[in-house]
């Protein structure tokens, strides 16, 4: 019987999860680009379980580690949110413009290779934050302050007046209006709504 | 209006305070309420030479208190008789009454010049409102005053030197 030397075949290599990345940023980044974390070839597990695989290595040819990947929620697979998340292929562009996406976001690669089977792992995620820097301060009403004696009671509608947080945090704040009226005046204000 | 913002679960919390400050015009409607007419009644004074007349007109009013239904809302009001020039003072007509109306014009012509229809005017002031653009508003006096007939029945006498 003769034992013949195996010609290199890389279809059975084996991989290693990346390990985890942890990516934070903020509302207020206006965007940025993270790595996707690819799975590494195992050449030492690899090589044990194949002698076609021992033989590429071991004549110069690199089992090489191509192949694509697209990035799902972790929770259900799901597509991500394409405006706050998108992937190139090789990277996870983040564009957090609001505090809807404050928070931690799991991520799972799917890793689809030339060689080896495709591998999934939860490898990235995507910590959002924000942090309230400012609130407008809204402009005097222009209309609506003059009161003539006698008329029925007269109102200054403030409701137009918008408080915007920035970064756009959307937080909920808590918010304590007071007044400060000349005490000989008859205006008064609306204690159910101030 | 000052506004406080408070988030404390950022670290550390976040507060703010933002002030925005505006005023209210409160004006009142008698600086520029517009004085109306006296309502005379008779409507025309008619009087003959030697002879008194009346006639009479309530409290002039003004637009916002007719508006606003308040009387005299715009405080007190002063009356002057004037001639149909509005400048002169009336030489033969006379105003009494208590404040606040009715009030009474009285004619009292005696000279033959005061025969024949004038025109005098009435001038109401609102004493509170001196810088009312309206104020001192005149009203028309339609008056006239007819001949006397022959009465001889008021002839005065007097004495003849003694006859010695």
């Amino acid at each position: 019987m003769t034992i013949a030397a195996a010609d290199c075949d890389c279809t059975g290599i084996i991989r290693t999860f990346p390990t985890l990345v942890t990516h934070t940023g903020a509302v207020s980044d206006g965007g940025t680009t993270v790595a996707i974390p690819e799975g590494v070839v195992d050449q030492t597990a690899s090589e044990l379980l194949n002698p076609k695989i021992r033989k590429c290595f071991s004549s110069g040819t690199v089992c090489n580690n191509s192949g694509s990947t697209y990035v799902v929620k972790n929770t259900d697979n799901s597509q991500l949110n394409a405006a706050f998340l998108s992937s190139t292929g090789t990277h996870v562009v983040v564009t957090a413009t609001n505090g809807d996406v404050v928070g931690t976001h799991n991520l799972r690669i799917v890793m689809t290779n030339q060689y080896g089977d495709t591998i999934e792992y939860d490898r990235l995620d995507i910590v959002i934050t924000c942090t309230i820097a400012s609130i407008n301060n809204v402009a005097a009403p222009t209309t609506g302050l003059q009161y003539v004696l006698y008329e029925t009671t007269h109102s200054v509608d403030l409701s137009g007046s918008v408080y915007t947080q920035t970064p756009d945090c959307r937080f909920i704040l808590t918010m304590a209006h007071t007044w400060a009226i000349d005490a000989a005046s008859p205006i008064t204000v609306n204690q159910g709504n101030p | 209006m000052t506004s406080v913002f408070t988030y404390t679960p950022q670290d550390p919390d976040f507060t703010e305070t933002d002030t925005v400050t505006f005023s209210i015009t409160i004006i009142d409607p008698c600086e520029t309420t517009v004085i109306n007419d006296a309502v005379f009644s008779p409507t025309t004074l008619t009087v003959i030479n030697g002879e008194t007349g009346t006639m009479t007109f309530n409290e002039v009013t003004d637009s916002i208190e007719v508006l606003r239904n308040i009387d005299t809302l715009c405080q007190s009001r002063s009356y002057v008789l004037y001639m149909n020039d509005g400048v002169t003072p009336a030489s033969f007509l006379t105003l009494s009454g208590p404040a606040g109306g009715p009030h009474t014009i009285t004619a009292a012509p005696t000279l033959d010049a005061h025969e024949g229809p004038w025109q005098f005017k009435l001038k109401t002031t609102l004493d509170a409102y001196p810088s009312n653009a309206n104020n001192d508003h005149m009203t028309s006096i339609p008056v006239v005053v007819n001949g006397a007939s022959c009465n001889p029945a008021g002839l005065g006498w007097v004495a003849t030197p003694q006859v010695t």
